[in-house]
């Protein structure tokens, strides 16, 4: 792609309007259905049948059928494959989705996977028949426990706000039982994720937000004038939403503990520092990871993911349960931290005094437990450096390349993403304008409006896995948008041009809600 | 093994446009004492040869629950998947993608969160379903906080025993910070009895249909009973057994939530699964995570969007309806896709098989000398509770190992006192030759 080659139409990432999308939008399957059509045989009855009104209560039996799809199997098909068309991902673009760390998801961790003797355990088999499963939350453990400089870890947790609401009820009981049960406060930078202060809320917390200095990072004098003995802690992601490292994060930690607090680390940007800096050295008490952020867990459309939490030594004891445990006096002799020897034996342990609990059902997100083991175990710690190194110097390379048509909010140099404005774009344009029209590019767009601190936002995370063409390419497709804005600005109001729709009227979406077919 | 693209040259052109002279400079940014220096102690890196091999050798000490015949459910299920399913998901368009945050170039996932909704509303018999939550346990918490601020006075939940122990659990640990009694209400013979839904100052009562033990509850009596406290009902249910269970909607319930699981999905040793919750119109402004709804784009053609957002955590910080941005997407995606391939008919079918194997099972089990079904005056639909007259823990054992088989869940592992208590599950996928093999290897056993 050049920066002459303003597209209008369609382009190979499937946006044209197939035969089943028609004039007025996708279809459903719904739209797709026959009476009386079949789609797969299911396994009929071998023993004699049951009545249902015969054996179950009166009333109980279902009077009308429920109004599912009546599809034949190639209807199906087309219909799905034809709807994965009308997607971007990171297959068919590239993904510079801030915050989100839209890298590969290599194949390989799906294969093993699928290996029966993982896709296939039921949760409830008792433990000696799960002892890879259970030798595998332990490995993938201590691994996040050597990343981060952390005592132990769990990976119970479901998806990052889960981390975070199930490490918020790690830091309230062990408050409580360490005479901080009046402390109610977080302290949030106003840079935070918007998870941060919800999660604090449900963990019967309440929130004072702290503001950013000028540069970007936690001001100081600010953070001193709300410190007290109310205070039970910080959340804080570093490097930040803004791409940047708190300078003064060890002082940060110094001073929340000063006055009895603990420190929380939002670790969705983890990527941008593996093997560079470890959380744990530095203070902070309790974090947690996003498995499908820097770890590769793919994004799956919007989940699975996996939220693990790590915690220092006096935390552990109120990790959730069930945790799985190195039974004692089996193990030992293994090669490096995370390989327990060959005589290893594990169990799960359910219920502990100063536990918090159970935060969701059954172990843990065990598929994406493998994924994320396979995906650490395949770049060893030459390979995690170089995830780092290639994600810093990537998202640094687009700064300098678009910092003279977009301006950058905080211009210094960055970690893995960093944060642009539209702000001050010709003829009106928007940040909204420049991400729809990149969709016509071919490129997925930004985060936008995110942060809030920055007016226009455009949060931009290139990912180590990206090559240097694409990311050239992209710097042409920004400044082939920013001319257009000068030249054609309607061009850019009615973006995107080539999807099989334009934009929506979200106002209409909640004003006349129809959330069902 | 690296999945980096970069190579020294693009490496060293990036840094000279950047003005840095060696990667090193990158870090300058990290105060050298916070800087870490050593070298993380992860094991050498495996090429994908020796990964696989490596990943093979653990998978090797589990013992692969899919060759053997299972009876194994108590909460997560079993069920046929047509080999499409798989397929389709398996399109990286699918499962490379992010949360559909850019509608124009997210229809796709977006018309299938849609279609998820409407079926999961069809099934329940609802108006109204979100993108999915976390799993059915944590389902069963969402629905007692919709209630909870639905009901803002009221601080006291009621909670049936029958409801799935991890449900309970996590009911527990969330209510804990927010300052609500939680009341759990014993069954009597294995059912929540109807008079035990009493009380003042009642957000929600919580129960499961059919619960832990596969008794199916008086749904109506306890919603009828839950709405004359002025609160609202949460119903867990498994939706396999709504294809001849009278659905809930249909019975009163106020919210239907659930494990999604057995919808297209497999176990997992726990997950990933997922939730689902389904409400009225009243409440959509009380539902937490995604919806999606449909309007136009400027042309007049349908479009999906997220819609509702100003209920969540990006816009509503600390007064959002929960901390939520995510949804299970590629495994709610998997049971839209089967449940087009079973279709209206299909799911019937499906149920009926499920009713009729589950039933000739413990007509079979039950006629045992010494053998009997723990609640004989109950319905079940899949799963039934059988008194046994060795321990639980003894027959699973014994059937493993001399028969190869994978028994029921021995009820003695979450409550001590019902050691004899054994949970048998029997779905689709066992066929008749496997249910006569159990009862021949329980034959042998007494």
């Amino acid at each position: 792609m050049t920066t002459t080659d303003a597209p209008t139409h369609a382009n190979d990432t499937g946006a044209a309007c197939g035969a089943t999308t028609g004039e007025q939008g996708p279809l459903t399957i719904f739209e797709k259905s026959s009476p009386g059509r079949r789609g797969v045989r299911v396994p009929t009855t071998d023993v004699p049948d049951v009545d249902p009104s015969s054996v179950l209560p009166e009333g109980a039996t279902r009077t009308a059928k429920a109004e599912l799809p009546e599809v034949g199997e190639l209807g199906v098909l087309r219909h799905y494959t034809h709807l994965s068309t009308l997607n971007f991902s990171i297959a068919n673009a590239f993904y510079p989705l801030g915050s989100c760390t839209m890298k590969y998801n290599p194949l390989v961790n799906e294969k093993v996977a699928a290996l029966p003797g993982f896709a296939a355990m039921h949760p409830m088999q008792s433990e000696d028949q799960a002892q890879g499963f259970l030798e595998l939350y332990w490995r993938l453990e201590r691994l996040l426990c050597e990343v981060s400089g952390l005592h132990a870890a769990s990976i119970h947790p479901t998806a990052g706000a889960h981390g975070e609401l199930t490490a918020l009820m790690v830091m309230r009981k062990y408050l409580d039982d360490h005479g901080g049960a009046d402390r109610k406060v977080i302290l949030i930078p106003d840079s935070a994720h918007g998870t941060n202060p919800a999660s604090c809320t449900m963990a019967g917390f309440t929130t004072r937000e702290l503001k950013s200095n000028d540069q970007g990072g936690v001001d100081m004098d600010a953070l001193d004038e709300v410190l007290g003995p109310d205070v039970a802690g910080l959340m804080i992601t570093n490097p930040s939403t803004l791409g940047l490292f708190e300078p003064n994060i060890r002082k940060i930690c110094e001073k929340i503990h000063g006055v009895g607090g603990l420190v929380y680390m939002d670790g969705a940007n983890m990527n941008a520092i593996l093997g560079r800096t470890r959380p744990g050295d530095f203070g902070v008490d309790v974090m947690h990871f996003n498995l499908h952020k820097t770890f590769s867990q793919p994004h799956g459309g919007g989940g699975p993911g996996a939220g693990p939490i790590a915690v220092s030594e006096a935390l552990s004891p109120y990790l959730p349960t069930p945790k799985v445990e190195l039974v004692e006096g089996t193990g030992g002799g293994g090669a490096h931290g995370a390989d327990p020897g060959p005589d290893a034996t594990f169990r799960i342990v359910r219920c502990a005094e100063q536990s918090i609990g159970t935060t969701r059902g059954f172990l843990g997100n065990s598929g994406v437990v493998v994924r994320a083991y396979s995906y650490i175990r395949s770049l060893g710690e030459r390979g995690l450096k170089r995830v780092s190194e290639n994600a810093v110097l990537n998202a640094n390379y687009l700064r300098v390349m678009l910092r003279d048509t977009y301006r950058v909010w905080f211009p210094g140099p960055c970690m893995h993403e960093f944060v642009a404005t539209a702000k001050g774009m010709p003829n009106g344009i928007k940040a909204t304008d420049v991400a729809k029209r990149l969709i016509d590019y071919g490129i997925h767009p930004p985060t936008i409006y995110f942060p809030l601190i920055v007016p226009e936002a455009l949060m931009i995370e290139p990912t180590e896995t990206e090559s240097k063409e694409t990311l050239d390419e992209f710097v042409a497709a920004m400044k082939a948008i920013h001319a257009e804005a000068e030249s054609d600005p309607d061009v850019l109001h009615t973006a995107p041009h080539s999807r099989c729709i334009g934009r929506p009227d979200e106002v209409r979406a909640v004003k006349q809600p129809r959330v069902t077919v | 093994m690296t999945y980096v693209q970069n190579t020294e040259q693009d490496q060293a052109e990036m840094l000279a446009a950047v003005g840095m002279a060696s990667t090193d400079d990158l870090w300058k940014v990290i105060p050298d004492d916070c800087r870490f220096t050593g070298d993380l102690d992860v094991g050498p890196a495996l090429d994908e040869d020796a990964l696989v091999r490596h990943m093979r050798a653990i998978a090797k000490k589990n013992v692969a629950a899919d060759a053997l015949p299972s009876f194994l459910g108590a909460g997560a299920y079993r069920h046929f998947c047509p080999a499409l399913v798989d397929n389709l998901v398996s399109r990286t368009e699918y499962w490379t993608a992010y949360t559909p945050y850019q509608p124009e170039a997210s229809q796709g996932t977006l018309t299938t969160i849609y279609e998820f909704q409407t079926l999961m509303c069809r099934i329940t018999g609802m108006e109204v379903a979100n993108a999915s939550v976390y799993d059915g346990a944590t389902a069963v918490i969402e629905g007692v906080l919709l209630a909870l601020r639905t009901k803002k006075k009221a601080k006291r939940v009621l909670a049936s025993k029958g409801l799935h122990p991890d449900a309970l659990a996590v009911l527990h640990t969330y209510l804990r910070h927010l300052d609500v009694e939680l009341v759990e209400l014993d069954l009597a013979d294995g059912a929540t009895p109807v008079d035990a839904v009493q009380g003042e100052d009642v957000a929600a009562v919580a129960f499961q249909s059919p619960n832990f033990h596969g008794v199916i509850e008086d749904v109506k009596g306890l919603c009828d009973a839950t709405k004359a406290l002025g609160a609202l009902s949460v119903v867990s249910v498994d939706p396999i057994s709504l294809s001849v269970l009278e659905a809930p909607g249909a019975q009163g319930a106020d919210v239907v939530v659930g494990e999604g699981t057995p919808m297209g999905n497999e176990p997992w040793y726990g997950g990933p699964g997922f939730g689902f919750m389904c409400s009225r119109m009243d409440h959509v402004r009380q539902m937490p995570a995604r919806i999606a709804g449909e309007t136009v784009d400027g042309q007049g053609r349908r479009a999906v969007v997220l819609t509702f957002q100003t209920r969540e955590q990006h816009i509503r910080r600390t007064k959002a309806t929960s901390n939520i941005c995510t949804s299970q997407q590629l495994m709610a995606l998997r049971a839209t896709i089967w449940s087009s391939l079973l279709g209206k008919e299909g799911f019937v079918e499906l149920g009926k098989t499920n009713l009729s194997r589950a039933h000739y099972a413990a007509q079979r089990i039950a006629s045992l000398p010494g053998w009997s079904l723990t609640y004989p005056d109950r319905s079940f639909f899949k799963e039934f509770s059988v008194t046994t007259p060795i321990p639980a823990a003894e027959v699973n054992r014994r059937l493993l190992e001399e028969h190869g088989i994978l028994g029921g869940f021995d009820l003695g592992r979450v409550d001590p006192t019902r050691p004899n208590e054994w949970l048998v599950a029997v779905t689709d996928v066992v066929n008749r030759e496997e249910i006569d093999r159990l009862v021949a290897a329980l034959e042998s056993l007494s």
